[in-house]
């Protein structure tokens, strides 16, 4: 399936980190998409999904610098490669057109 | 590092670093800093939460992402090995030649990914083992946790070898047994004025009260304890506090109360504004001061809530002779039982002094201090635990034999996978790492599994146990109750579980594992048989051995779960004297405040009228208490026609007030006289009825009719006996009926009583109940109805002990013998698949079908006959231990191991003629050229 396709779950992460830009780590991640959606994310899933998409080549990650409140430990920030850029596009595209027609069907305006 | 950031707060609590931990192993190496440092500034963030909620949010965050983590990295593992497309290692692989590249870990990962793929080739093989194991490991953490909580693990009060249970003793004299006894508070004042070697004490009595407020009334189970009773046991309140001292002055108002747990979530919905709310307690106003904790039944085992003892007034706390009170004490620091022991050696004769005696022919009282875990389970409970916990552990060694037996088998199937591993290099270590991590992967799915099923009955123990105690509630079971509340699958039992899977894939892979191990080349590649002739006999000897002790197991469980069988078929046979069928039975208690003997006595009888009046209900009673229920009381009698006895012991029959047509309600037969009626009111002289028993005990050889007896209880004096009537079982069916006497509730009132309604023929007795309550409103909104049951579902529950100790013990046996004939059917294909070739040589120099069917039965036969022996012995022992719990057989019964002895012969027959007819059926040819 080569880079395959990415489920709903991994679309909002990497939503998230594109949202947040340079300042895409775990809890920043965590916060967006619990602010935006209205959804608890649960830390799990989100963790998960990161080490998913950053072994499936979709995110890259760097180091920040090691801070205080966190017991001296670095931040993690993410950013979205090219292919999960892709990848998103495709979905995206691919949602619109299912949507197409169907809208009013849902109740929706 | 930047130190400009601010500084975190110093007093700010650190995560748990135990779950901190526990998420660093957890987690990738890439992800560990990073997950670590968000994990402990959402720490920071948590701040405001209550302490306790904060670290359960982080462990659970903890065990969420620590199991999506290995989840994620099982799959891949799995996974990759696929995508590589390599259904089974390549020969060349370093796994198969065992190359010390890589860590140990890789090599476990290898290890654990190539018995995940064995396996998944063999579903059936895998599904056998993995249930099997499943089965045997569920149900042996299920019987251990029950009896961890009821007999092993510590109680659940900090330092609980200080407590210790003091009870009052009155000495073996005439005839009686030593009997332990309550105190009464004066005395109990007099122990802790003349000792220093308690740090603590409190005093409990357990009662039922009437709840009143905004609710319907209820009634709840009350404990009123001294004020240092939850400091004693170190519980904790959730919400207020615990009762001071002042409160255990007389006289004070208004009284406090402290509401369980369940209470408080029950009635107020957890409410946090309850403190300070104001609750009736038989109409007396009570101010809530706290909320135990959860999980606190109180030592009575059923508390629902707790008042100072002082709410029971001066005049029958400050009575001497008012032994109501049990006592409790914890040792001062550093002062040993034996101490304390001596010391109380001096306080009998103290309490004498003070508090002589009424007549000085009597024994002065003793005191005793035990530890109080002797009292943690009644005796017929610990017994029927450990005895379940016995022949679990049976099931499951005969589950571990068969088990090994399979693999047994298997690695012989194996042998030539083995000796081409062997060929291509692959070490004995590095083979037989391979076999036991098979077992080990085997025996932590199976025992996953059996824990999933356990956490699926633990909860029935723990309830039918609740429920049994319940049935039987007695001063001594509060702690078994208690255990039973704490019966749970916590951390020790998922430990005991884990070293049960550990244990098991050792005893049952590591055999199968050497012997598969050592390989022979030549022999293992050419895929014939391994080792001699006499080799080959010394395995199948073995195998055997596993077999007759797997059916001396079986026998043994067979036996004892068909004495116990036996035992309840007696129980449920037994006659209790009365006949059941539509009544139905409810307790209706009238609080002291509202209901003067009088006004008792009007209530009854009207009660008793207009239900009377109901349509559908044929007669109607009242009594103290029910059959079965063991919660009568008595009265010492004696006789003035006759001399006092020498030894000043009187007989204390049980004494019924009872009311209304009680004995037609409840069919009990009028053997002599006339029954109680409305003639025997008050100011006419007290009449009495006595049971047969009392009959028989008291006028030996002739008629009691007329006959005069004083009753002790207070201002009743003479009665006259003028009738007899057949005997009831009011304690348990085992105990059977004890000598009674009837009194009729208009001579002698009482405020507490059982009303029993027979319903018309087709009728059932539930479809009288909202009738009941609409009468019961009428006459008084403020009263519960409590105890409802119908007569028959006491007489079910009075079996429920024997029944459950029977059903659990006949699916263990039923699973020892499925699995033992499964063994022996095992052992019996094994060895026909073995001596094919032998069977056909003896084809072809003549033997018929019929002496190969005799050849194997008589191999089966000599294993069961030697089974059969061992496990009569075993059988003889087992049962021993059981006597305690039979009824109406004794231990040793013929029946019960002829019974099982036959069950056992002849499914071991059936089990054995299917390899025999197998083996007959050879064709001489084929065997022959099998060589």
């Amino acid at each position: 399936m080569g880079r395959g396709s990415i489920g709903q779950f991994e679309q909002l992460v990497l939503l998230a980190i594109l949202r947040l830009g340079s300042e895409a780590y775990g809890v920043a991640i965590l916060d967006e998409i619990g602010r935006t959606t209205g959804w608890r994310a649960r830390r799990s899933a989100v963790y998960v999904a990161l080490r998913r998409l950053e072994d499936k080549g979709l995110v890259s990650s760097r180091m920040g610098r090691p801070r205080p409140e966190r017991g001296g430990r670095a931040r993690k920030y993410f950013s979205v490669e090219a292919a999960g850029r892709a990848l998103l596009r495709e979905s995206r595209e691919a949602l619109l057109c299912m949507w197409k027609g169907i809208e009013s069907e849902l109740g929706e305006s | 590092m930047n130190r400009n950031t601010t500084p975190r707060r110093p007093e700010s609590e650190p995560p748990p670093k135990l779950a901190t931990r526990l998420l660093a192993h957890l987690l990738p190496e890439e992800d560990r800093a990073a997950v670590l440092g968000d994990f402990e500034e959402l720490w920071g963030r948590d701040e405001r939460h209550p302490p306790g909620l904060r670290r359960l949010k982080f462990w659970a965050h903890v065990a969420g992402v620590g199991f999506g983590f290995s989840w994620y990295r099982l799959v891949r593992l799995l996974t990759s090995g696929r995508r590589r497309g390599s259904p089974s290692p390549s020969p060349s692989s370093p796994i198969l030649r065992g190359s010390d590249r890589g860590s140990l870990m890789t090599a476990w990962i290898q290890d654990t990914r190539i018995a995940i793929r064995t396996l998944r080739k063999q579903p059936l093989f895998t599904a056998t083992v993995v249930l099997t194991l499943a089965l045997g490991i569920g149900a042996t953490t299920s019987v251990f946790s029950t009896a961890d909580a009821l007999l092993f693990r510590p109680l659940p009060f900090p330092e609980p070898d200080e407590l210790l249970y003091v009870p009052l003793v009155v000495p073996a004299y005439g005839g009686r047994s030593e009997l332990e006894v309550e105190w009464s508070y004066p005395k109990v004042r007099l122990l802790m004025e003349s000792t220093n070697v308690f740090e603590g004490s409190t005093t409990y009595q357990a009662g039922s009260r009437i709840l009143t407020g905004a609710d319907d009334p209820e009634e709840v189970r009350v404990e009123s304890v001294g004020s240092g009773y939850f400091d004693l046991l170190g519980v904790e309140m959730v919400v207020g506090r615990a009762f001071q001292p002042e409160e255990d002055l007389t006289g004070e108002r208004p009284f406090v109360a402290i509401l369980s747990h369940d209470l408080w979530i029950r009635r107020y919905g957890g409410d946090l504004e309850v403190l300070g709310r104001t609750i009736r307690l038989d109409g007396q106003a009570h101010s809530i001061v706290g909320v135990a904790r959860a999980g606190f039944p109180g030592l009575s085992g059923s508390a629902d809530l707790w008042v100072p003892v002082m709410t029971q007034g001066a005049s029958l706390l400050n009575n001497p002779d008012n032994h109501a009170h049990e006592l409790f004490v914890r040792l001062r620091d550093g002062v040993s039982l034996t101490q304390a022991q001596n010391q109380l050696r001096a306080f009998p004769r103290l309490l004498a002094e003070a508090y002589p005696p009424a007549n000085p022919s009597l024994p002065i009282l003793g005191i005793r201090a035990r530890p109080l875990r002797e009292l943690r389970s009644d005796p017929s409970t610990r017994q029927a635990v450990l005895f379940l916990l016995g022949a679990v552990g049976a099931v499951l060694v005969i589950a571990c034999s068969n088990l090994a037996n399979l693999l047994l088998v298997r690695a012989r199937r194996r042998r030539t996978e083995m000796a081409v591993r062997a060929a291509l290099g692959a070490g004995r270590s590095r083979i037989l790492r391979q076999l036991m991590t098979e077992s080990l992967l085997l025996a932590a799915v199976g025992g996953a599994l059996g824990t999933a099923f356990a956490a699926v009955w633990t909860p029935l123990l723990r309830i039918t146990g609740l429920r049994t105690q319940e049935v039987f509630r007695q001063m001594d079971v509060g702690l078994t109750a208690l255990g039973f509340s704490e019966v749970a699958l916590d951390g020790r039992v998922l430990l005991f579980s884990a070293g049960l899977c550990l244990v098991v894939a050792v005893v049952f892979g590591l055999t199968p594992a050497f012997n598969a191990s050592r390989t022979d080349l030549a022999c293992g590649l050419k895929g014939g048989p391994r080792g001699g002739r006499w080799r080959r006999r010394i395995r199948l000897r073995g195998r055997s051995l596993v077999v007759t002790c797997q059916v001396a197991l079986a026998l043994a469980l067979l036996t004892c779960s068909g004495l116990l069988l036996g035992s309840l078929t007696s129980l449920v046979r037994s006659d209790v004297g009365i006949r059941s069928e539509n009544v139905l039975t409810a307790r209706i208690s009238l609080p002291q405040a509202r209901y003067d003997s009088e006004g008792a006595k009007t209530f009854w009888a009207e009660l008793l009228e207009r239900v009377s009046t109901l349509p559908g209900i044929r007669s109607s009673g009242v009594n103290y208490c029910p059959p079965l229920s063991d919660r009568c009381t008595g009265t010492f009698i004696w006789f003035p026609d006759r001399p006092a006895p020498p030894d000043g012991i009187r007989p204390m029959p049980e004494f019924h007030m009872v009311a209304g047509d009680y004995f037609g309600t409840l069919g009990i037969p009028l053997q002599q006289g006339r029954l109680l009626g409305p003639e025997d009111r008050e100011g006419m002289p007290l009449a009495v009825v006595v049971g047969e028993s009392a009959a028989n005990a008291f006028w030996p050889g002739e008629s009691p009719l007329g006959k005069v007896i004083t009753l002790q209880r207070a201002g009743l004096g003479d009665a006259t006996v003028v009738g007899v009537v057949g005997d009831v079982s009011y304690g348990s069916i085992e105990a059977g009926p004890r000598p009674a006497i009837y009194a009729s509730r208009n001579q002698v009132p009482s405020r507490t009583g059982y009303l029993a309604l027979k319903g018309v023929r087709g009728r059932s007795s539930s479809s009288l109940l909202p009738a009941l309550r609409a009468v019961l409103a009428e006459l008084d909104a403020k009263l519960p109805l409590t105890d409802v049951r119908s007569m028959s579902e006491r007489l079910a529950d009075a079996t429920s002990p024997t029944r459950f100790t029977a059903i659990v013990l006949s699916l263990f046996a039923g699973a020892g013998l499925t699995l033992s004939i499964m063994g022996l059917f095992g052992v019996l294909a094994l060895m026909a698949g073995e001596r094919m070739h032998e069977f056909g040589m003896r084809r072809v120099l003549g033997a018929g079908q019929r002496d190969l069917v005799g050849l194997i039965l008589k191999h089966s036969g000599r294993m069961i006959g030697f089974g059969l022996a061992l496990g009569a012995s075993l059988s003889w022992v087992s049962t021993r231990l059981l006597e305690n719990l039979l009824f109406g057989l004794r231990p040793h019964d013929p029946r019960a191991m002829l019974g099982a002895a036959a069950l056992l012969s002849l499914s071991a027959l059936l089990a054995s003629l299917l390899p025999a007819l197998r083996a007959a059926k050879v064709d001489p040819l084929v065997a022959v050229q099998q060589d």
